[in-house]
């Protein structure tokens, strides 16, 4: 048996050669340059001002302070990126990554409802039942991978574009890597039946899925019987994310967890795209603290991304995609309860190396003092009162033609209707 | 002069989907015309209405013909796609709006053309292909002849499960269990008659109920609290939160539990599965189902009862059951079935700015089948107020806090935290509380909930949601929503599919209704329907691709689905090391998820809401971990089974004599081979593919061959290799090491049900022939496929 055809073989059969070098994924979805994106939701709908559009405790136009935890002057700056000082970890956390950040203020998100608002933000349409962005990439990019999009929360609706995959007890794995074996950590375990056996049972279960497939007209259930099939092809491959798991131990907890897990399944060509989430930002009563702690825990989540990413066995810190929002933003006044309530105006983070195209170091449009959007030149992106509001619909918009997946078959599924289009390379 | 004419229109009642069930797919209705006034006859003015003329309706009218919109004052007040039932209240609205005439023509017309006044404008010219569509509706309107919407003809070319088929899928997802021999006989002999009689022995036993729970805590997650319920229940006047510190210690011995840990434990169970309980009582009383909203009780256990300070008020049947559930009351307390939940309004908090509008927005999604937030899809742009009240004032804002507001101010006696106030106040500046057209009195404030829970179990679309609740929990889909996208080149195809749907739900809805709301008669009509029954179509064009898009369940069994189905098949169930189950909860303690539980798309009621329904490649790996470990637990077993109790491989007929499959091989040492064993060999796989994945098949069936293909190879690899020499040298062996002996974990040892050790004569240790094993890779294979996750 040719080796091309052995590794082709053990893969249909979910037996594990990542060993060999080339994941067999890698073979069958090209793209080497292709980015994998990371999408982090702040839920709930974040407190902007606390993050990268502060205004400080300074009396506004409208007579009141929006923030009171901060003064203006105290406000940080990181190259071309003003953050709130509130939170401790983002001087540290802007200092390190202003030079690949794009900071876009002042987002009209034409919504604040949770649901609408997260919706938008991560796919760019306020309608219902639209894949988020990163299941559409995935599937276009990568749609055969085992695991090609990992969800952990946030705004994950595929659409059946794709099978979200949610990575649980990570001691279980090992049994999920060797389902054959009885003991699964021991290499030398006693196997249930033969390899040979085992590929026999997938040939055999391929082809009838096949015979199945081709005989059923009705699409939902033809649709999951592809799914079924696409799922089993890369079953062998998941000894990858073991492998690389094992360079990022300890995993911790929370989103660091989270981080460690989608790159090591990256590195292991198992995935292209997947969300991180942390809750804890509707903070309708106590809004400040409430706020500072959750941001702590997103802005380390995100440095905990960057640093798995950078790590020498992982390497595709050049590689990532990531982008950081939330349903909305949140009122400029205090309610009654110190908290604040949703507002229909927010902001998104992209980061990724400036070589991938995307300038690093600035922060595109903005707020009035009362938090109100400011308008901007499509074409400049400068600020302008006779331009137009960044909506979340533009910026998917251009995420897709950045991806080059404004054609796939799926994506156009969903179009995207914007009467201005913005280029944020 | 305005004149009202006699409306001679109303609603058909819609009885189909019996006959749905009754006739597969049948027959080609009458088809509707563009506006003409002919073949009004037979054709359902729904139908016309949605499929031609609701797009203008929306399009021109809603704007300002909604309750917030310029037009509200009027008597013309229209519903949007996101609320259920619009087509049938708008069709009724506008039924009574054709009878205003000014010189015979209708308002309805006169209107929007500007042939009176309409502060609207003009809208529709006259004699435009709207303007005849909407002519073709006033005409249908006002005749008497309509008929119901023919939801048949809506599936035809759609090919649905037999009665057979139908009643095994049912048992499996209702009751967990695989249908007995003589329910087969019974639908064999009585058809779909006699599956709807089985259906309702089903739903009797409670397997049913603990199905039920599992829908609405996908719902409710109120699971949530399983671990902590009493640490979260404040003093208050009817809460003891702590009780069990102090309790007396015969409580132990009498509960048979060995610690206060204990106590704590079953009661914050007792605590968090009170509204489920009250769900599956009232089902299992066979009450209306709108006592889960209007039941003046609520449901504890002896343990929960100590919580509420009631232990000494209700009566259990047992003395020694820690989890027997039992209506109780408490005193000058303004019960409201599951609205005066505790844990409910526990797990969906709210605080002093969201004031219950989260709530509210969950009785709206489940009680009155409405998402209220797909209202607010459209674009609003926040920051353009200036109003002082915006969401009392600002359209923007009226368009969702209009509705979600009133029901809030109901729930004004519930505290942020789910407590309950005999003294509750309410916010002036907003919406005041209510329901539709009425408003609570200020002083009905402490027993609003008893109020709205009344006026939501007479509303209409109570009966929807129960069934939309009902659908979501059989097949793991959402109900559609009908597209609002015209410029979608496939609007009219998924228009239709929704429609299909819309109809469809409605009908159940309906018979929902007069049967006085008797859920099961939802699941029995959802069983029936096609959307549980499709399983594939001819030929289909893409536009009917899409109209059928949600025909058909391809339903990835959930973890716990999987968990019983593969119990009811095999008589054994896929458990872990320690006697835990792989992919379900621990049963001595729920909390406790099977270690695949989460990694198969399961939740946790905790921090993982939403389930997974498309398999991806760990949920694949989930599957075949599962289907070899059973296949090596549930072959050797069954073989070892007397042979009269054998599920999978009983004795088989062949040449006059009963033959043990155990002693069936293919072929002779020699290789040549052995016919009467081939006979049998494919009589056993025959019964395994109607057994383990419900297909009836005759022998000469290319995927009977295919199976068989199977266990001969694996058999003959196997033979070799118990044959084969491993070589000394360096070369690369042709086979694996082979034992005669079966693995350690799949030898059958002890019966499997009561773990009491099989006399050595009955132990199966040993596999010399590879026979064992090659049944196992043929139930491996049975196991891993599409007709055994899926449903």
């Amino acid at each position: 048996m040719e080796r091309r055809d052995f590794i082709k073989m053990c893969s249909v059969a979910g037996l594990g050669v990542v060993s060999s070098g080339v994941p067999m994924s890698k073979l069958a979805n090209a793209g080497d340059k292709d980015l994998f994106w990371v999408f982090v939701s702040a839920g709930g709908g974040w407190e902007h001002t606390h993050l990268c559009d502060p205004k400080g405790d300074t009396i506004n136009s409208e007579d009141y302070a929006v923030n009171l935890d901060f003064a203006e002057g105290d406000i940080g700056v990181a190259g071309n990126i003003e953050y709130a000082p509130v939170v401790p970890f983002s001087k540290e956390f802007f200092d390190t990554y202003h030079p690949m950040t794009t900071v876009i203020r002042g987002i009209d998100c034409e919504t604040n409802g949770h649901d609408t608002g997260q919706r938008n933000t991560f796919s760019g349409r306020l309608t219902e039942n639209t894949p988020c962005f990163g299941a559409l990439y995935a599937g276009a990019v990568a749609g055969k991978l085992p695991m090609t999009f990992i969800t952990n929360g946030g705004y994950s609706y595929t659409g059946g574009v794709v099978a979200p995959t949610r990575i649980g007890n990570t001691a279980a794995l090992q049994a999920l890597i060797y389902p054959n074996r009885v003991t699964p950590n021991n290499e030398d375990s006693e196997k249930y039946l033969s390899d040979k056996s085992m590929i026999r049972i997938r040939e055999a279960l391929t082809a009838r899925t096949e015979v199945m497939r081709d005989d059923q007209k009705l699409p939902r259930i033809n649709n999951a019987m592809d799914l079924l099939y696409t799922s089993r092809l890369g079953m062998g491959e998941i000894a990858g994310l073991d492998e690389y798991l094992k360079y990022l131990e300890p995993l911790g907890n929370g989103m660091e967890r989270q981080a460690k897990i989608i790159l090591a399944s990256f590195k292991a060509g198992l995935s292209q795209s997947a969300t991180m989430s942390r809750g804890g930002f509707d903070t309708h009563g106590n809004s400040d603290q409430g706020t500072t702690n959750a941001l702590d825990s997103l802005l380390r989540g995100v440095d905990a991304l960057w640093k798995a990413a950078a790590h020498k066995d992982i390497d595709l810190a050049d590689r990532l995609m990531v982008v950081i929002g939330s349903d909305f933003g949140r009122t400029p006044t205090y309610n009654a309860a110190m908290g604040k309530d949703h507002w229909s105006v927010g902001q998104m983070l992209l980061q990724t190396n400036p070589s991938n195209g995307i300038k690093g170091n600035r922060t595109i449009g903005g707020t009035t003092d009362t938090l109100k959007y400011r308008k901007v030149n499509p074409n400049t992106l400068e600020l302008s009162d006779s331009g137009v509001a960044i909506r979340n619909s533009m910026i998917h918009k251009w995420f897709r033609k950045f991806a080059k997946i404004e054609d796939d078959k799926n994506v156009k599924l969903y179009p995207i209707a914007t009467e201005n289009e913005i280029d944020l390379s | 002069m305005i004149v009202r004419t006699t409306l001679r229109f109303r609603l058909a009642a819609l009885t189909l989907v019996g006959s749905i069930a009754m006739l597969g797919a049948v027959a080609s209705g009458c088809s509707s015309d563009e506006g003409g006034l002919d073949k009004v006859g037979c054709e359902s003015t729904k139908q016309y209405f949605a499929e031609n003329a609701w797009r203008i309706v929306e399009q021109k009218c809603i704007g300002c013909h909604n309750p917030q919109g310029q037009a509200r004052d009027t008597n013309y007040i229209l519903k949007g796609p996101a609320e259920a039932g619009f087509l049938d209240h708008n069709i009724d609205v506008i039924a009574d709006l054709v009878a205003f005439e000014k010189d015979g023509k209708p308002l309805f017309l006169l209107k929007p053309t500007g042939q009176i006044e309409h502060k609207g404008g003009v809208l529709i010219e006259q004699g435009s292909e709207d303007y005849k569509t909407l002519v073709g509706l006033v005409t249908r309107l006002k005749d008497e002849s309509t008929c119901a919407p023919n939801i048949v003809n809506s599936f035809t070319g759609v090919e649905m499960l037999s009665p057979r088929a139908t009643l095994r899928k049912a048992a499996l997802m209702l009751a967990s269990r695989a249908p007995s021999a003589a329910e087969y006989q019974r639908v064999e002999e009585g058809g779909f008659s006699e599956v709807e009689s089985i259906l309702d022995e089903l739903m009797t036993e409670e397997a049913f109920y603990t199905q039920l729970k599992v829908m609405y805590n996908d719902l409710f997650g109120t699971d949530f609290y399983l671990d902590g319920a009493s640490d979260q229940l404040m003093d208050g006047p009817y809460a003891y939160p702590m009780w069990y510190e102090t309790a007396d210690k015969s409580l132990l011995s009498q509960y048979g539990l060995a610690s206060t840990g204990d106590l704590e434990r079953f009661t914050d169970v007792s605590l968090a599965r009170e509204p489920l309980e009250l769900i599956a009582h009232v089902v299992r009383e066979g009450r209306p189902f709108t006592e889960i909203l209007t039941a003046d009780y609520m449901m504890v256990t002896p343990l929960s009862a100590r919580s509420f300070g009631v232990q000494d008020e209700v009566t259990f049947k047992s003395a020694s059951d820690p989890l027997e559930f039992a209506e109780a009351r408490l005193p000058d307390f303004p019960h409201s079935g599951v609205l005066t939940s505790w844990v409910l309004w526990t797990v969906h908090n709210t605080t002093p700015t969201n004031r219950n509008r989260h709530r509210s927005r969950m009785i709206w999604y489940w009680f009155l089948g409405t998402d209220i937030l797909r209202t607010a899809t459209q674009p609003i742009d926040q920051t353009a107020s200036n109003l002082i009240n915006p969401t009392r004032d600002d359209p923007n804002c009226v368009v969702c806090h209009a509705q979600i507001d009133p029901i809030g101010g109901t729930l004004a006696a519930i505290l942020e935290d789910g407590e309950w106030t005999a003294e509750p106040t309410w916010y002036p500046e907003m919406f005041p509380p209510g329901f539709g057209n009425e408003t609570l009195s200020s002083t009905g404030l402490k027993t609003g909930t008893t109020w709205v829970a009344a006026r939501i179990a007479k509303d209409d679309r109570f009966a929807l949601a129960a069934v939309y609740n009902m659908y979501r929990g059989l097949s793991g889909q959402e109900p559609l929503v009908a597209p609002s996208d015209y410029e979608d080149e496939m609007y009219q195809a998924k228009f239709k599919s929704f429609l299909m749907q819309a109809n469809t739900f409605r009908a159940i809805a309906d018979k929902f209704i007069e049967s006085d709301y008797d859920l099961k008669l939802v699941v029995k009509e959802l069983v029936l329907s096609p959307y549980f029954r499709a399983k594939n179509a001819v030929d289909v064009t893409d536009a009917q691709a899409v109209a059928l898009g949600e025909v058909g369940m391809g339903h990835l069994l959930t973890p716990v689905q999987l968990h019983h189905k593969i119990k009811a098949v095999l008589g054994t169930s896929w458990l872990a090391a320690d006697g835990r189950p792989n992919l379900a909860a621990d049963p001595r303690d729920l909390t406790r998820l099977g270690q695949f539980q989460l990694y198969y798309g399961g939740v946790n009621s905790v921090d993982v809401l939403k389930r997974i329904t498309d398999p991806n490649g760990l949920m694949a790996s989930v599957a075949q971990r599962m289907a070899v470990q059973m296949a090596c637990k549930a072959v050797p077993a069954d073989f070892a089974r007397d042979d009269d109790k054998r599920k999978l491989f009983p004795l088989v007929e062949l040449g006059g004599e009963e033959h043990d499959p155990l002693a069936l091989e293919p072929e002779t040492e020699g290789g040549l081979p052995i016919a009467l064993a081939q006979d049998g060999i494919k009589e056993i796989i025959v019964h395994l593919h109607q057994h383990v994945l419900g297909e009836i098949y005759t022998v000469e069936h290319p995927e009977v061959e295919r199976t068989y293909q199977l266990f001969v190879e694996t058999w003959k690899e196997g033979n070799a290799a118990l044959a084969y020499e491993q070589p000394e040298d360096d070369e690369e062996p042709e086979y694996e090491p082979t034992s005669a002996d079966l693995p350690n974990n799949c030898r059958a040892l002890a019966d499997p049900s009561t773990s009491i050790p099989y006399d050595e004569d009955g132990q199966l240790v040993s596999d010399d022939k590879y026979v064992v094993r090659s049944w196992m890779a043929v139930l491996t294979y049975m196991l891993s496929d599409y007709r055994f996750l899926y449903e």
